[in-house]
């Protein structure tokens, strides 16, 4: 068997312990473990491709390659591949279908034995987001946690209230969120009052901030309301829009609320659908 | 508009979309209540101003996953009265400009 060395040859053709003897890989399979491949996504529509190689005990290289699809709602995805006896040389994981942009997909990849809910994890390699052109890899890659990194950036309009109802959006389940930004228009019946919103945070029970520019809107008025990191306590000499800040470097937990609290509000009053950017995770 | 059809919640009146323009899911929350008009105020002799209460809103719909079911499918946290699909055109949002004075 050419390439390998003599005591290693003789090793596997007399399959004596390797304790001791150098190898091609530390990760030796005995052919009772399999790849797993769990996954986490916020992206419909993606395929990932994980491929790799082991090198067997006959000395033959074996490339392998199975497709994994991510479920688009945060919920956990498996695949598992069976592999042979060997040394496994290396993996990668990468996205070949679909769009996303970076943090939409977060892959963890484990040696396991047995299958299902009775599968033993013998091993985590490692685990990272994936892109089209960043792939995940093994080994040599640092395992990043799903809270970590730049985090996937969303903009999102929410729900347009019905008339009288105030603005709630809500952080989804699995996910972690920095607010960025946030802009809706709040459109005054008739009705003579003197409307004040106020943005509030709160972690759908107790409220942990609240904002507000302290500006009267009064009746058949429509006025944006914007709140931003960084931004400042302003509104137009026109009052047509009103900004204030949001804390920097916030982050909301899965169900914690981003809602509207509007003093004086009327029974017809509207606001639109917000927008809203955040930076998201996934908290798993 | 890009993404699903709009829907509109029977609990609070709502009106979103389940799969926005960039393909990402939305998940729709009830806020807790809602103000209703309960007439002229008395105490306003121009009869302008109107009296309001604020009433919490019953069967709020929650589609955050609550977590799967047998068979892998999600499932939500409550389904509250339902959704329908909006055929009124005069309810989907428009696009949003500038405030303007009336």
């Amino acid at each position: 068997m050419p390439g390998l060395d003599a005591p290693l040859q003789e090793s596997i053709a007399g399959r004596r312990s390797l304790l001791g003897l150098s190898s091609p890989s530390p990760w030796f399979l005995t052919g009772e473990e399999l790849l797993r491949i769990t996954t986490v996504g916020n992206t419909a529509g993606l395929t990932l491709t994980i491929a790799g190689r082991v090198l067997t005990p006959d000395s033959v290289v074996h490339p392998f390659e199975f497709p994994h699809t991510p479920n688009s709602n945060r919920t956990t995805a498996t695949t598992v591949q069976n592999l042979s006896e060997g040394w496994l040389l290396g993996i990668e994981v990468k996205v070949t279908g679909g769009t996303l942009s970076f943090g939409g997909v977060w892959c963890l990849l484990e040696l396991v034995r047995g299958q299902g809910s009775a599968a033993k994890v013998v091993q985590a390699l490692t685990n990272d987001f994936a892109t089209p052109v960043s792939p995940l890899f093994w080994p040599g890659e640092s395992a990043i946690n799903s809270l970590e990194g730049a985090g996937n950036l969303r903009a999102i309009v929410g729900t347009t209230p019905g008339a009288g109802l105030e603005i709630t959006e809500t952080v989804p389940s699995s996910t972690r969120w920095e607010l960025l930004a946030f802009l809706s228009t709040l459109t005054t019946a008739v009705a003579v009052a003197n409307r004040v919103p106020m943005l509030l945070l709160d972690d759908g029970t107790n409220t942990f901030h609240e904002v507000s520019d302290q500006q009267n809107q009064a009746a058949s008025l429509a006025w944006d309301y914007t709140f931003a990191q960084g931004a400042a306590y302003k509104d137009a000499g026109n009052r047509l829009l009103v900004s204030a800040p949001l804390p920097i470097g916030n982050r909301l937990s899965a169900g914690f609320r981003i809602r509207t609290n509007t003093l004086a509000l009327q029974a017809a009053d509207q606001w639109t659908a917000p927008k809203y950017l955040v930076r998201e995770w996934f908290d798993i | 508009m890009a993404g699903s059809d709009f829907v509109e919640c029977a609990a609070c009146g709502g009106v979103y979309q389940c799969v926005l323009a960039d393909g990402l899911e939305y998940y729709h929350v009830c806020p807790p209540s809602r103000i209703l008009d309960d007439g002229p105020d008395p105490k306003d002799a121009t009869g302008a101003a109107r009296l309001t209460r604020r009433v919490a809103i019953d069967n709020r719909r929650d589609e955050n996953i609550a977590g799967l079911d047998a068979k892998g499918h999600p499932i939500i946290k409550s389904e509250g009265l339902g959704i329908a699909v909006v055929t009124d055109v005069a309810k989907l949002p428009q696009p949003q400009t500038a405030g303007e004075l009336s």
